[in-house]
């Protein structure tokens, strides 16, 4: 599978190119054009494995979809033009072997190598991450594609490193991160603006995203008319 | 035996810094073999241990210059490599072992606070809600409530037409007046309607109207039997039970516009709100209120308040004969325990002597027994809706 990301970073949108028995799988609605050679199946197990209503379940709890979409290519070179729902950015991330450990709702698309589950992430960090109740697991090898609200810098985090909250995308689970004050004091942080902030500790890459959508939203939402 | 688990590597010389492997636990030491087939061995004399990675259970080895780490978070991974190096790593996997626990128990801590705290605020901020609406709304002039019992009056369907003999609206405003100065709040203004109705009933709107309907009146042997049911709903628009109603229904919010003078609005959805409150029953407690400051009334305005309890047990003997019709004792539960409690309060008040009220209770009888349709004037009745 050949890969393009094109018109990055406010409205990216990837360009994958598959050859004949090729597989992509890919979030549901995140289609946005194809070629003629292609059979899509819907299902909500990854391909050729394992998982099911259980994983599907899973995978709602942690802001995904309950199902898979599969795009098969039945010819050479067919092209599959994906996109995210809201505006920004898609990264491209060759997994090789490990796991990494991606923000609820920011998986795009991932080779059928890949494994895609749901995973609990402590109570402490759900109520004060920022993030969902749950984040996405993707383990195997293989190309995946993730997408963000704003767009994507990576860190190269080998001891420690400070993220706000609400701005992670995903981090390999060589990293982990605890809940912290920003400043010394937690008065101090809450009047700086920063209040609580995820501070990472550990080797390996960390994504982080450019803006989030809850702040987005907070200054959009008060200058909507009401229905 | 050699054993494999999955995991990965760190290493400068991979492309991207970073790949899985397998891991394996050799003779040697620890080595790592990645999908391109390149091999990495830590000796165990050489290597670093350290716990950490996302779920804190991953295992890090790491050469004696850090250049290289090996790592894996399979479950079986430490109890193997600690027999694989013969127990020479025991001390740091074991520190790597309590560290993780002990960062587990905190996490497990903060997150019970946590989650403590939120149920704490939740159920503070429910009763706060409740006794905010309730002290937003006793904060209001009592102006407030004549207001609305006075536009709920006006338009509510009181269920029959209004008696206009002066003697009986007369008898049952005479007992009014002589209970009301005992009120508790000052400014209510009582001022009873007499409907022809056969419903044993009464109920007074915040501000001071009242309702007294006939079948109450044929149905009391003795106008202190009359006093201590109006006696009871005074309390009532004296406690103001209804405008907290109102507050409760409507929300503290509702409560505090009313307090900053923004009444236009909610005016009218408390009046609706007040018509039905006036034929549905108040809450347990603020009956069993009514019934104490009802009883308390009577005992200051000198009227014998065991007729209370007297009434409530003739309508409790009669209620089986007609049921349906005794309106007031149906919207008022539980009438056992209530007349228990009454003559609990009758036995702990100082001696007073009872003095009878002054009105004729034969001619209000009998103009009530009598055709009243003579006597009625429809010209004001408000038509039902």
């Amino acid at each position: 599978m050949h890969h393009q990301l094109l018109a990055q970073p406010a409205m990216s949108i990837a360009k994958l190119t598959l050859q004949a028995g090729e597989s992509v799988t890919c979030e549901v609605g995140a289609m946005i054009a194809m070629s003629s050679g292609f059979t899509v199946e819907t299902t909500s197990r990854s391909r050729g494995g394992g998982g099911g209503i259980t994983k599907g379940l899973k995978r709602m709890f942690s802001g995904e979809n309950f199902f898979l979409n599969h795009f098969t290519s039945t010819a050479p070179n067919q092209t599959l033009w994906i996109g995210p729902g809201l505006l920004g950015d898609i990264m491209h991330y060759p997994m090789t072997g490990g796991t990494l450990i991606v923000q609820g709702s920011s998986w795009l698309a991932s080779a059928i190598g890949i494994e895609i589950d749901a995973t609990w992430q402590g109570l402490g960090k759900a109520l004060f991450s920022g993030e969902g109740m749950f984040w996405v697991k993707c383990s195997g090898q293989g190309d995946l594609f993730l997408n963000s609200f704003g767009s994507i810098y990576p860190v190269d985090v080998n001891g420690e490193y400070v993220v706000d909250t609400g701005h992670i995308v995903a981090f390999e689970d060589t990293l982990n991160f605890k809940i912290g004050k920003a400043g010394s004091s937690l008065i101090g942080s809450v009047l700086g603006g920063e209040g609580l902030v995820c501070k990472f500790s550990g080797q390996g890459k960390l994504y982080c995203q450019s803006h989030n959508p809850p702040s987005f939203g907070q200054l959009l939402g008060p200058k909507l008319k009401a229905r | 035996m050699d054993q494999t688990f999955l995991g990965g590597v760190f290493s400068e010389t991979l492309e991207g810094g970073r790949a899985g492997a397998d891991v394996e636990l050799l003779p040697a030491g620890i080595g790592a073999r990645t999908p391109d087939g390149e091999t990495f061995v830590i000796p165990y004399r050489d290597c670093q241990v350290e716990m950490g990675g996302y779920n804190g259970r991953m295992v890090f080895c790491r050469n004696a210059d850090r250049s290289l780490t090996i790592f894996c978070d399979a479950p079986k991974f430490p109890k193997a490599l600690s027999l694989a190096a013969a127990g020479t790593l025991d001390d740091q996997l074991a520190i790597g072992h309590k560290k993780r626990r002990g960062e587990s128990r905190r996490a497990f801590l903060f997150g019970t606070i946590c989650l403590t705290a939120i149920l704490l605020f939740i159920v503070a901020g429910y009763f706060g809600i409740r006794f905010g609406a309730r002290s937003a709304v006793l904060a209001l002039p009592v102006s407030i409530d004549a207001q609305i019992g006075d536009a709920a009056m006006e338009s509510m369907d009181l269920g029959g037409p209004k008696v206009r003999d002066d003697v009986v609206v007369g008898a049952m405003q005479s007992i009014v007046d002589r209970i009301a100065p005992a009120a508790a709040v000052e400014g209510i203004d009582f001022r009873v309607h007499v409907v022809e109705s056969a419903q044993i009933n009464a109920f007074a709107l915040p501000g001071g109207n009242m309702v007294v309907y006939t079948g109450l009146i044929q149905n009391a042997s003795s106008p202190e039997q009359i006093a201590g049911v109006l006696s009871h709903e005074m309390a009532h628009a004296t406690l103001r039970h209804g405008i907290q109603r109102i507050g409760q229904s409507l929300g503290i919010w509702a409560g505090i516009s009313l307090l900053v003078g923004d009444v236009s609005g909610l005016t009218g959805a408390a009046v609706d709100l007040m018509q039905v409150a006036s034929v549905n029953s108040y809450s347990r407690t603020h009956e069993n209120e009514a019934d104490a400051e009802g009883v308390r009334m009577l005992h200051a305005a000198e009227i014998d308040p065991s007729a209370m309890a007297d009434f409530f047990e003739h309508l409790e003997e009669e209620e089986g004969d007609v049921p349906g019709i005794f309106a007031w004792i149906s919207t008022h539960p539980d009438h056992a325990s209530r007349i228990a409690s009454v003559r609990a309060q009758l036995a702990g008040l100082p001696p007073v002597q009872y003095r009878p009220i002054d009105i004729d209770w034969g001619e209000v009888r009998k103009r009530i027994d009598k055709n009243i349709d003579t006597s009625i004037d429809n010209s004001d009745v408000p038509e039902k809706n």
